[in-house]
């Protein structure tokens, strides 16, 4: 997906003024948001719950080394291979290379959130080789050939109108009224992509590192089905997805559809443990794990860490009043609401998502929906100031100088006298006292400081600094 | 030599003098479970474990014996105007003679092998059975959970692809929730479950809300999930 974050502001204009998009997006959000209140809120124990999420991603960031070693280790005794994309073109040389391996020419995908990251589709298509999105949808968004404009929801952005004029003109689909009748079409079309795939595609949820297990969640079991029937699996699963233990995944695995969808469970949690093994009827016969950095180990060491911790669940883009007014194609790229407008500028550099860190009221709805407690306005907050030392080279150098003034006593002092000095000149070439400084509106300061003295007094500096007052009436005087 | 990319991506990580969230807290001796259930008892699991399927939209029969869960499951496969279905061995299936009661109603009986020689015709005439018909490791009573993993004569196929699945457990398979499971597994050090390639929770029947997140069932899994519990 091209990055166009940078024009945030024209496209939030612009889905303003949509009135479909205006409607989608008031059902989506609403109706996603009240059923994770509904389902987090029945639980009394839920802010523990949440800790003990956070806890569990806390401490798997921490180890995050020896995990993706642990990981490796026991996918690779599991019969599995393990590859390392540091990269979006390192992984999707890595997937080219498998399916030219294996000869593999038509694949089935289930949803996965870091193979749009990477632009896979693309990376494919080159090579000659056809994928197919099964997630309905995901199938929905490539056959309108535009992008996802939600985390679990992709096309909460369009109406069943839209999907059903899509259907008739790409599908030659028959007019159906109702969606249900859609979504049998679908059913029977995608039927047979499963049967003849040579391969499936996921992204992974979770990675439980103490037995090498992928999981993928799904609603649809299209999942299910692209991971059992095709000869081969290939898995694209960011780093940062790891998690050490069945204990915390038990935690987490709850937390991630209560938040997401209000659903208790997700229909399907489907979990990989290498490939089919000797004796077992169905399942893949190879099976790859892509482990995907593609930017987030720059991220690791920063005070923007707590990013990482993030299970993908969308609930912050819900609960987000910019994200139920613009939608998430306004932040322009493959992460949207809240979480996107800290994951964009880190991932694809500040300089290009500048508007992202400011798409925010700063009101907390995201910190307060978010399972494991991530501490989105402050990083947003945090980003404004980085952009400002990226973008601006006065206040840049002028910082410098501050820092420098402030951390150096004898240049402190010496800048204090000067002003006191300057001050009182000033005023009294003002006409005014030096002493009690200009009466309101008298002293009018040089732009950009005249706004401030238009409607302030501007009091002289004191003529004796604190330090001076100190060191005559406090500082000790043990030397007579 | 250039390193390699696992290399490279391990030694950013560690190359920082201090890692993130050194003050994370230990793991927990005793995790708080995500649901509740106060009353651990069978019954209470069973009458837990339906209302929760019924929730979801699956439907559940809580049978006696044998003979009472034979009955049901032809009464169900009559239902669906079964003629073919993909099945688990039924040496995993907990009833006993219904293989033999399914075939006597002149039901075809496939037990679909994707490894097999003539992958693309079984799996061809897998897609036409009406029914999956499967037994299951276990089930969580509070998210109305079934729990499958992989075996010999346990595939996933027969759990997904046809519009309905019929899964047939034992009461005293239905633990209370996921923990439980989990447990089960700790407590031979996930020795067992390192045996299975795949493992799936299954909560109902297949589901979308896509379209104007109206509810769909049966978009590409089963579409109705009927679970046969015996007593």
């Amino acid at each position: 997906m091209d990055l166009t974050a940078n024009h945030f502001n024209e496209a939030a204009v612009i889905a303003l003024d949509d009135i479909h998009l205006q409607i989608a997006l008031d059902r989506g959000t609403g109706t996603a948001d009240g059923r994770r209140r509904g389902v987090m809120g029945e639980l009394p124990h839920a802010p523990a719950l949440r800790q003990q999420g956070r806890a569990a991603r806390l401490r798997a960031l921490h180890d995050l080394p020896e995990l993706l070693e642990q990981m490796e280790r026991n996918v690779i005794a599991a019969g599995g291979h393990v590859l390392w994309a540091t990269d979006a073109a390192e992984a999707n040389r890595h997937i080219v290379e498998i399916c030219q391996k294996h000869n593999l020419k038509r694949g089935v995908k289930s949803k996965s959130m870091a193979t749009e990251e990477i632009n896979l589709h693309e990376a494919l298509h080159k090579a000659g080789i056809e994928m197919i999105e099964t997630d309905l949808g995901e199938y929905i968004v490539q056959i309108d050939e535009s992008a996802p404009s939600h985390i679990v929801m992709p096309v909460m952005h369009m109406t069943k109108e839209q999907i059903r004029t899509l259907f008739m003109e790409k599908l030659a689909m028959p007019y159906i009224e109702e969606a249900s009748g859609m979504t049998a079409f679908i059913r029977e079309h995608l039927r047979q992509e499963y049967l003849n795939a040579d391969f499936g595609m996921s992204g992974g949820n979770f990675m439980i590192a103490e037995t090498g297990t992928v999981v993928i969640v799904t609603n649809e079991g299209n999942g299910r089905l692209s991971t059992s029937i095709p000869p081969v699996h290939i898995a694209v699963v960011g780093i940062e997805k790891i998690i050490p233990t069945w204990e915390d995944f038990a935690t987490l695995i709850q937390l991630l559809p209560r938040s997401g969808t209000g659903q208790r469970m997700t229909v399907y949690v489907n979990g990989f443990t290498g490939p089919a093994r000797l004796g077992e009827p169905d399942g893949p016969e190879a099976f790859y794990l892509v482990l995907l950095d593609n930017g987030r180990s720059n991220i690791y060491a920063t005070e923007y860490a707590e990013s990482l911790a993030c299970i993908r669940c969308g609930a912050c883009l819900n609960a987000c009043p910019v994200y139920q007014n613009v939608g998430g194609h306004s932040y322009g790229w493959v992460y949207p609401g809240p979480i996107g407008a800290i994951v964009t500028p880190l991932l694809k550099g500040i300089e290009n998502a500048a508007p992202l860190p400011f798409a925010s009221s700063l009101c907390g709805a995201c910190k307060t929906a978010c399972p494991v407690d991530i501490d989105i306005p402050t990083m947003l907050l945090k980003l404004r100031r980085d952009l400002q030392a990226v973008q601006d080279p006065i206040w840049q150098v002028s910082m410098a100088a501050y820092s420098f003034g402030f951390s150096h006593p004898l240049l402190y002092e010496a800048g204090g006298k000067a002003a006191s000095i300057a001050s009182r000149v000033a005023t009294a070439a003002m006409g005014g006292d030096p002493n009690e400084g200009v009466p309101t509106g008298d002293l009018k300061l040089p732009y950009p400081l005249s706004g401030w003295t238009q409607n302030r007094d501007f009091p002289p500096f004191a003529e004796s600094s604190f330090h001076d007052w100190w060191r005559q009436n406090r500082a000790p005087k043990d030397k007579s | 030599m250039t390193p390699s990319a696992r290399d490279t991506i391990l030694n950013k990580l560690r190359a920082s003098a201090q890692r993130p969230f050194p003050d994370a807290p230990p793991r927990p001796k005793h995790y708080h479970p995500v649901t509740i259930q106060e009353d651990e008892s069978a019954e209470a699991l069973l009458e837990r474990f339906t209302t929760e399927l019924k929730n979801l939209k699956a439907e559940p029969f809580v049978v006696d014996d044998d003979a009472a869960a034979r009955v049901q499951v032809l009464a169900l496969l009559e239902e669906h105007e079964a003629r073919r279905i993909i099945a688990w061995d039924f040496a995993h299936i907990p009833v006993t003679g219904l293989e033999a009661a399914i075939r006597a109603a002149g039901i075809e009986i496939l037990y679909p092998d994707a490894h097999d020689d003539y992958r693309a015709e079984m799996l061809a005439a897998a897609e036409g059975a009406q029914v999956g018909l499967t037994g299951a490791d276990a089930a969580a009573a509070t998210t109305g959970t079934l729990i499958f993993t992989t075996g010999a004569g346990k595939g996933r196929i027969p759990t997904v692809l046809a519009p309905v699945h019929i899964a047939i457990i034992t009461q005293d398979q239905i633990l209370t929730r996921i923990e439980s499971w989990v447990a089960r597994l700790r407590a031979d050090a996930l020795g067992e479950f390192r045996s299975h390639a795949n493992f799936c929770f299954v909560s109902g029947p297949s589901r979308t809300g896509d379209i104007e997140m109206e509810l769909i069932l049966g978009v590409h899994g089963p579409g109705r999930v009927q679970v046969v519990v015996k007593r």
